[in-house]
Order: C-alpha cells, then structure tokens, then sequence
C-alpha cells in the first residue's frame, strides 16, 4: 500500500490530474463554441437544444419528409431575417416588395420556438449571427437525414463496385492484394446488409448524434492521457533520481512485487485516465448537445462510423470503446515505463523517450495510407492513443499480400503487447541493477557534452543566461510548442454584411483608394478606365439608370456620394487625404467582431510569456546558487541586465509569433495599397486622437502590444523571485496572470481589473480612441504602473 | 595588501541577535572560525559577501566600507557557500565556465583558469559529466572550484571539507595553506582538525559573540591543567568543548 499512497497522494500529481481534468472539461467546452467568448457557451447550448429539439420532432419520419420540413423552417428563418432587418426589396417595376413580417409581433410570434434568439433581438449583430447559426443546425439535420437515406444505398455502392473492380485487369489479378482486399471489404460491408444470411441488415434511424459526433472530434483527451500516464510512470523513477534505487532493491517487496504493484497502478491511472479526460467530456457533450436518450440505435447511424463495420449500439459501442481504451492506456503506460526505465541516469530518461514517442508520432501523422511502410502508420502507439480511430477508420493493410484490419490487427495484437511488456517491466524492476552512467545513452551524452563544453566555454554571460533559459529551463520545447500553437491561432472575424448593404460594398470595393485622386482604381467596372470619384459616381449612376435594378443601385450610390461628402469635410477639417476603404475586411482583423479573439490571443500571448520567463529567477533559487552568484563581481547588477535582456527577447518572440502574423495575414490577404490611407477614414478609428496613416496606426498598435508584453515579463521575474522553485513559480504565474486573464476571455469582466489582458490585446482601447472614449486609457496606464513596481522590486531584489 | 576589518557589525533576525558587535581584522593568512550551529559563522560569511544587510557597524576592505566597494569588492572575493547549490544539468566545466565569466574572466584567461581550479579539486576526469551524477563530495570539489577561480584576495570557505574523503580532505587542506600565504581566508567548519592543522588563528564564536581569538597552540596552552582532554592530548577538539560547549557556562570552567 505504501507505493499506492506515494504516488496517488502526492500533491503535484494529484494537482495534474486534477488541472488536465479540468483542462480537458474546459477545452473540451471550448471545442463546442464557434468562438471563444462571452455567451458563447450559453450559444451553442442553445443551438444543442435546438438540433434535439428538431431531432425528437423529426425522429419517426421518414427521411425525405424531414429534408422538406427542414426546407420550411430553412425560409421561416429567411424571412425572419429580411423583415428583422427591415430590408428592402423592388419588383422589376420598382415597387417595394411587402416583407414577410410586417412588425415585431409577427417576428416574434414566427420565433417563438426558439427563445434563445428572441432574447438576442435586441441586438441586431448578435440576431443576425445567431440566426444564421440555427440556419447552420438546420443544414447539419438535413445533412443527416441525407445520411440515414443513403446508408443502404451506399452499403450496395460498395458491394456493387468491389464486384466490378474485381473484373478488371488491375485489380482482379488472382492471389494479389487488390483482389484479397475487395473481397474482404465486400465481405465485410454484407454483413451489414445481412448478406451472408445469418443476420439482418443494420438498420441506420435517424437521431440525435451530436453529442457522440463533438465527442469523437476532441482528439486532445487521449493527449492528455498520454502525458498523465507519463507523469505516472515518472513517479516510478523517482526512486533513481533521489538516490534510493539501491535501498529499495535491498527492501523485502522492492523487486518484484513492486513492478506488480506498479503494473496494477497503471491500470488504476488508465481508468481514471479514460473515466476523466475521455468519457466525462463525452457526458459533458451528450448533456449540452444532446444524444444521449438516443443510444440504442445501431453505431452505423452515426456518420463518422459510416464505415465501421462492428454491429452494436451506439451505447454497446462506448462500452467497448471505454474497455479497449483502458487496455489500451495500460500497454501505453507498460510501454513509456519500459522506454524511460531502460535507461539507467534518470535525468536522461525523458529524453529517451521523447524521440520515440516523436518518431510514433511522425510515422502515425505523415507516412501516406499508400505507402508500402503503412504498416509503421498503424501498427503504431498512437493507434492506441486515439482508439476512437480504430472504430471509425476502415482499412485493411497490406500484410505479405494479405488484407488485415487495422481494427482487427491492433486489438488482436493488444493482449499479446500487453502480457510481453508486462513480463518486460516487472522483470526490468526486479532484475535492473543501478549501475550509472554504463548505458548507451549515458555514453552519447558524455561525448555529445564533452564537444559542447568546447563551445560553451566560450559563452558571455548573455549567452549563459539564453543558454539557461532555452535548454536548461525547457524554453527551447515552449518556443516550439509557441510556434506550433500560432500556426492554429486565427485573428479575423468576418461579419456577414446586411443584405441591403452590400450593393453599397460592391461600390466601395470597386472604388477603393484616395477620393478625387487618379490614383484611384475606381471606375474599371464603369467604363475601363480610372477615374476620380465623382467622375466614378455620374458613369455609375448612368450605368444603374440602363440597368434590370436601377432602384438598388442607385440607393446604394446615394450612400456612397454620402460617405464621400463626409469624409471630404471631415478630411479638409482635420487636415488628412479622404479615402474610401473597404471597411469589412478592416473590421475583421482590427474592429469590434474580433475583440474577443484578440483577447484570446493576448491571453495565449500572456500564458506563453509567463512559461518562458519563469525560470530566468525560479531556477537559480531552486538550484540554490543565489548567494554564490550575489558574491561574484558581475552577479548582480550585470547578470539582472542579462536576465531583463533575455525576458525581452522572449517578449520580442512572444509578439512575433502571436502578433506579427496577425499584421503578415493581414497585408497577404489586402496589400499593402491600404497602409497609406489616414486610419481617420475609417468609421471605427474616427476620433483617433493621432491624424496618422493606417500604417502608422499598426506601428502604434503593435509597438503598444510589445511594450504590454514587457510588464508581463516584469511582473513574471518579479513573482518568481520569491518562490523556492520552478514549478511554485509555473503555478503562481499561471494563478496570477493567466487564469485572471481566461477568465476575462470567459466573459467574467470584473477580472480585467486585475489582469494584464486589455492592455496586452490593446485592440479595443485603441477602438475605444477611435470612438472618442479617452478614459480607455486608464487600464494602461494601471498596467504600466503595476509594470513599473515589479521592476522596482525586480531591482532591490537583484541588486 | 589589504585588510579586512569588521568593525561592532550587529545583525539581528527580529529578536534573535545572529551577529553581537562583532569586531575583527583580518590580515593575510587562514582564520579558522569555530562555533555550534547558530552561532553566527554563515551571517558573518553572508554579510561579508552582502547577501544580508547588516543593522549596525561597518565592514572595511582596505579603508574603504565594502558597500562603497560594491563590484570592485566582489572582484577580489572567493566564496564557497555550505549549501551545495549547483546548477546540476550543467557539466562540471561549464559550471565553472559560466562562474568564470560573472568573475569577469575571459578568452584563453578563464579556460586556463577553469582547467587549473578543476585539477586542484580533482575534477578533470569528469569535467565533461553533469553535476547531477556527482556525488556528495565532487560537488563539494565543484563548489571549491568555482571560489578557487580569478586567484580571490578574500577568500570565504563554509565547510570546504564537508563530505570529503580523508586523502581529499587532506589535499584541499593543503591547497588552502598554500593560498594563505597572500591572502586572506575564512574557513568555518565543524572539523576542527582541519582547523587545527592549518589555520593561523583560530576565531572562537558563541551565540553571535567573538568570545576567544588566538593561534591554534596558544588557545590549547590556555586551557586549564584541570580540564581531562577528550584523546590523550590536550587538542583543539577541547579548546571547543572548553570554550563552547554549552554547559561549560554553567559549570564556570
């Protein structure tokens, strides 16, 4: 019982298992919004609740009746959403068309079964989204209707074609694979149409699969399982790295039973593994999307198990699935224990494992399905990270001619896997001894040392310091993890343009550049050439005079005349060149739709900042080598110059990567023709208090993001200097400055008081300055004073 | 050559005097500092290094105080502290390479310097090993390395031979007495014969007091014929005992 309670009572790892649970519920959360946001969660429960809802009243007929019933509600929609916006429509003889809905009554008389949208009613943009959104639900309802209708049909396509493939030259060749393949497939797939006699067809019914389908595409709960089996079984070597190997060797149970006892704790961190990260997001899933009344029916009536050729329930399949998967997370866990516990130095125990783990991962990820190495591709651990896969994947590979599942090879192989690594590290435990450094990898790594010593002996203190923070505090493993994330990281937001808005656009696009300017490269839809703007407006007010839609077109140009006088005395007022810009494209990168995703971003900015900078003090008091280094001539004013320098630098990567391909998509996607434009042009940087080009508008912003970042560091360096160790300091960082800031972007507002988000993100200040609101200034100027005390203390804490 | 003079320094940790008016010289040679746990060596060592700030009383290198001396102060001390805090994922070479360059050695100076302060403590075998897998005493041997390297003025030894074996002790010990001759070193340590053999004074210390100062010989003379000696002999081993032994108050010897 005394391993037992080690490793299941110590508080760091009760700490992960609790933090990737909760991280794995909150994602998973996450996964289930359009955006992140507030009142998204509250959205797409709602949206849940309404695919339920239509699934429950569709769910006895049949499914063409369902596709004309999803139509009807498709233009109920429709209509709503023109007479909402009141807009406008003209008969070819320029009479208004009457709207569907005449008042607000009749809208919300014709919503009324969707309280959800009647409450957004009185806001027009979040009416618009979200009704568009119940019109997305109705497409997935249709989608799957479709589905169930075709099941049959495509059940007989594949017979059909194995039948006709077989005939010919290339793929009929006797005892070849091809051949071998297409009659397993089609023997397969007969099963479910009751081909072989002994079974009934599989009789897909159309329900409510949404809680299954959003479950199965969160793919990060099975990560997470790996990496707390892994932080497990690194409690096993723990035994190494303080030293005690030889005394437990000497115990009474320390061989042996112990690996026993160790075996049977993976099993135990395998259930809690598959109970916590993977079934409760899929409770959470069926709770807030639904399905989960619907699961007697047969899987196959779940899309993504289109080809799954295993017959049972929906409910018989996540039994299976739950008892494969925990198997599974054994043989998994049996297999990194073996890995890092073959190697004697445990500090070089992770590092084992790390290029084995990349090299599955790699193979399991990019080898072709139609490489003659596939085997590699599935006969591979992460084929039972993601079991899942198993399922809804059907592929037979290519074994010395013979066709074998991948289902079928990898659970057939899985007890074999598990007896052999099971003997393999009991025996590795009881029959070990720890001798040092004698191992393979012990050896390189000396050898690899001895060359880099060669290299570091030449360092200066600046370069220690990049040194310490990149390999020795992991900074090097967060740079890529950064990297890897901004890849995945999105900064627009496009908003759908009303419908009577954008003939006024298709102007606007077309005109786009300084007004009254021949620079202008307007007018080439007019008449081929360019022209100044109101040279533009009277060709294109003839030109909508000949045209089928005179009176659209010439409101909208009535709009744009408009906006051009506006700007014109709004330019010679203020002293900047009027220019017509296309502002959607502008408002989805920098204008109010995508606050919330600046702030998302700003947050990953701030998570990633306190991550790199928390081991630049953290680390030197865990090694305890502070008092050494304050007696050391340049251990103290120019080593915290050093440490300032390399919080900076990781500030500079920071906003490169979250910020900078925000400005490089932009520009890729507009030009660069844009920049010279006055920001004063634009509706939502009206008031902006500098009379600056949209260039000088990025410089501002995104040197004000930089500087943000660099009180964040200060901060960090500051939180980390009292802390006696670098996890303490992850932890405190991570309370301090990154949950307050989750929770800003969680909608809960009264957070931004004390979190550096706002200043950081700096997108809606600069909005609110556009707009005239100049107190918008204050949470910088807290954030730079809150900035400006840690560094004081920063400095009676170095110097 | 310069001096070291602490001049009445007191140091109180709320109401716990550390350090009591504590006056004291020190000229070139090797000052073994003597004392129970608590009574004030590591103050004393982290106050000469300023890694505490002292209440009262001034600290003098020359004639100038070693706060005013700041960077330059620093650039003629050695300190090896008696916690072994190393940068264990660095290999024993750089270690003292990154030492080296806070030191303010560079070029073919800090490589000569390293590979002459690692063969002192016996450390070139395995220069190129992490410190991780060192064992008590290499670390030990890493951590005299590094105060060893610049050639320091002042050198400030706490419990340099802790965890040595007996023919290392007696090596580094030697190297010590050897550094002494221009230079002034402090070495706190609960192996008294370590003391015994090398030191020129030894400083006896209770309760953050100065209570006895003199060479080793002269403290043993001083103890009366009446005291019966731990061994055979009269040793240091019961200056200690006579001196600092806790119920030797009480006893009035």
């Amino acid at each position: 019982m005394g391993e037992w309670k080690r490793v299941f009572l110590n508080p760091g790892r009760l700490g992960i298992l609790l933090l990737l649970t909760v991280l794995s519920g909150v994602l998973f959360l996450g996964s289930l919004m359009t955006r992140i946001g507030p009142g998204e969660l509250e959205r797409a429960v709602a949206l849940g609740a309404y695919k339920g809802e239509l699934t429950e009243r569709y769910k006895e007929k049949d499914p063409e009746e369902i596709l004309r019933l999803a139509e009807a509600e498709e233009q109920l929609l429709t209509d709503v959403y023109s007479s909402y916006n009141h807009f406008i429509r003209w008969d070819r003889e320029g009479n208004e068309l009457p709207p569907a809905f005449s008042d607000d009554a009749e809208i919300e008389a014709a919503i009324a079964h969707l309280p959800y949208l009647l409450e957004m009613k009185e806001d027009p943009d979040k009416f618009n989204e979200t009704l568009w959104m119940y019109v997305d639900t109705l497409h997935e309802v249709s989608e799957d209707a479709e589905y169930i209708a075709c099941y049959t049909d495509y059940l007989k396509k594949v017979q059909k074609q194995t039948e006709e493939q077989s005939k010919t030259s290339i793929f009929g060749k006797k005892n070849s694979f091809s051949l071998r393949n297409l009659q397993k497939t089609a023997k397969e797939f007969g099963r479910l149409l009751g081909l072989n006699g002994s079974t009934d067809p599989v009789e897909v019914r159309f329900g409510n699969n949404t809680g299954v389908e959003k479950w199965l595409d969160f793919r990060l709960g099975d990560y997470f399982g790996l990496l707390l089996l892994t932080i497990f079984v690194m409690a096993f070597l723990e035994e190494r790295k303080k030293g005690l190997w030889s005394i437990i060797r000497t115990a009474k149970g320390g061989r042996r039973m112990l690996g026993i006892h160790r075996v049977l704790i993976l099993l135990t961190v395998s259930i809690l593994s598959v109970l916590l990260l993977n079934l409760l997001p899929l409770a959470l899933s069926c709770m807030l999307q639904g399905g989960h009344t619907d699961l007697l029916r047969p899987i196959q009536s779940v899309q993504s198990f289109r080809t799954c050729t295993v017959r049972c329930t929906i409910g018989g399949w996540i039994a299976l699935y739950t008892g494969v998967k925990i198997l599974s997370g054994l043989f998994i866990g049996l297999f990194v224990w073996f890995i890092m516990g073959s190697v004697s130095n445990a500090q070089l125990s992770l590092a084992a494992l790390l290029p084995v783990l990349g090299a599955e991962y790699a193979l399991f990820t990019f080898l072709p399905v139609q490489s003659i190495f596939n085997l590699f591709k599935y006969l591979n651990l992460f084929s039972y990270v993601h079991t899942s896969a198993l399922y809804t994947e059907y592929l037979n590979i290519d074994f010395f001619g013979f066709p074998i599942g991948n289902r079928q090879m990898m659970l057939t192989l899985l007890p074999v896997l598990l007896i052999a690594f099971t003997y393999l590290c009991i025996r590795m435990q009881a029959k070990r001894y720890p001798e040092g450094n004698r191992d393979l990898l012990s050896r390189i790594t000396l050898k690899v040392d001895t060359v880099l010593d060669a290299v570091r002996r030449r360092f200066t203190i600046g370069m220690w310091e990049g040194y310490k923070v990149l390999f020795l505090e992991f900074g090097i493993v967060i740079l890529a993890v950064l990297i890897l994330a901004s890849g995945s990281l999105s900064y627009a937001v496009w908003t759908m343009i009303p419908e009577d808005m954008r003939t006024y656009y298709m102007y606007v696009r077309d005109i786009e550049g300084p007004v009254g300017s021949k620079k202008m490269n307007a007018g080439t839809d007019v008449d081929g050439c360019t022209a100044d703007a109101d040279t533009y407006l009277a060709r294109a007010r003839e030109n909508a005079e000949n045209s089928n839609n005179p009176f659209e077109l010439l409101h909208a140009l009535d709009m744009l005349e408009e906006k051009i006088s506006e700007l014109r005395e709004k330019g010679s007022k203020e002293n900047f060149e009027p220019w017509i810009i296309y502002e959607p494209d502008f408002n989805a990168f920098y204008g109010e739709a995508p606050v919330n995703r600046q702030r998302l971003n700003a947050m990953i900015a701030i998570l990633f900042m306190v991550f790199l900078c928390v081991g630049i003090n953290a680390y030197e008091r865990q090694s305890g080598v502070v008092p050494m280094l304050r007696s050391l001539k340049y251990g103290r004013a120019p080593l915290f110059h050093r440490k300032l320098f390399m919080m900076v630098i990781s500030a500079v990567f920071v906003w490169g990567f979250v910020w900078l391909r925000e400005l490089t998509q932009y520009i890729s996607l507009y030009g660069k023709e844009i920049l010279d434009a006055p920001v004063r042009n634009l509706s939502c940087y009206a008031e902006f208090p500098f009379n600056v080009s949209i260039r000088g508008f990025f410089a501002i912003l995104y040197g004000t993001r930089l500087a943000m970042l660099i009180p964040v560091g200060y901060a960090v360096l500051c939180l980390s200097y009292d802390v006696p160790n670098v996890r303490m300091s992850y932890l405190l960082g991570t309370a301090v400055l990154v949950i307050p800031a989750l929770f800003v972007v969680l909608g809960l507002s009264a957070f931004q008081w004390v979190s550096p988000l706002i200043p950081v993100s700096s997108a809606e200040l600069f909005l609110g300055l556009g707009q005239g609101r100049w107190w918008c200034i204050f949470p910088f100027i807290v954030w730079l004073s809150v900035g400006h005390a840690a560094l004081k203390k920063n400095i009676d804490q170095s110097l | 050559m310069r001096t070291l003079s602490l001049l009445h320094v007191t140091k109180c940790y709320g109401d716990l005097t550390a350090l009591s008016d504590f006056t004291m010289r020190f000229e070139p040679g090797i000052y073994g500092i003597l004392g129970a746990n608590g009574a004030g060596k590591s103050t004393m060592m982290n106050l000469i290094t300023d890694n505490i700030q002292r209440d009262e009383g001034q600290i003098l290198y020359g004639k100038r105080d070693i706060l005013e001396l700041a960077d330059k102060f620093r650039g003629v001390l050695g300190y090896m502290p008696q916690q072994q805090g190393i940068y264990e994922h660095m290999t024993a070479e750089s270690f003292v390479s990154y030492i080296g360059r806070l030191k303010g050695l560079k070029g073919a100076e800090l490589r000569e310097e390293c590979e002459r302060v690692l063969e002192l403590t016996n450390l070139s075998d395995v220069k190129h090993k992490t410190a991780i897998s060192f064992s008590g005493g290499m670390k030990q041997r890493l951590l005299l390395a590094q105060a060893l390297l610049g050639e320091p003025q002042v050198l400030l030894l706490d419990e340099p031979t802790a965890g040595l074996d007996p023919r290392e002790r007696i090596r580094i010990r030697n190297f010590i007495k050897e550094l002494s001759k221009d230079r002034i070193v402090l070495l706190a340590t609960h192996i008294v014969s370590d003391i015994e053999s090398i030191a020129d004074q030894v400083l006896l210390m209770k309760k953050g007091k100065l209570i006895k100062t003199d060479t080793p010989q002269q403290l043993i003379d001083s103890i009366p014929d009446s005291w019966t000696p731990v061994a055979h002999y009269v040793s240091l081993e019961d200056v200690y005992l006579y001196y600092l032994d806790a119920d030797s108050e009480e006893t009035g010897r």
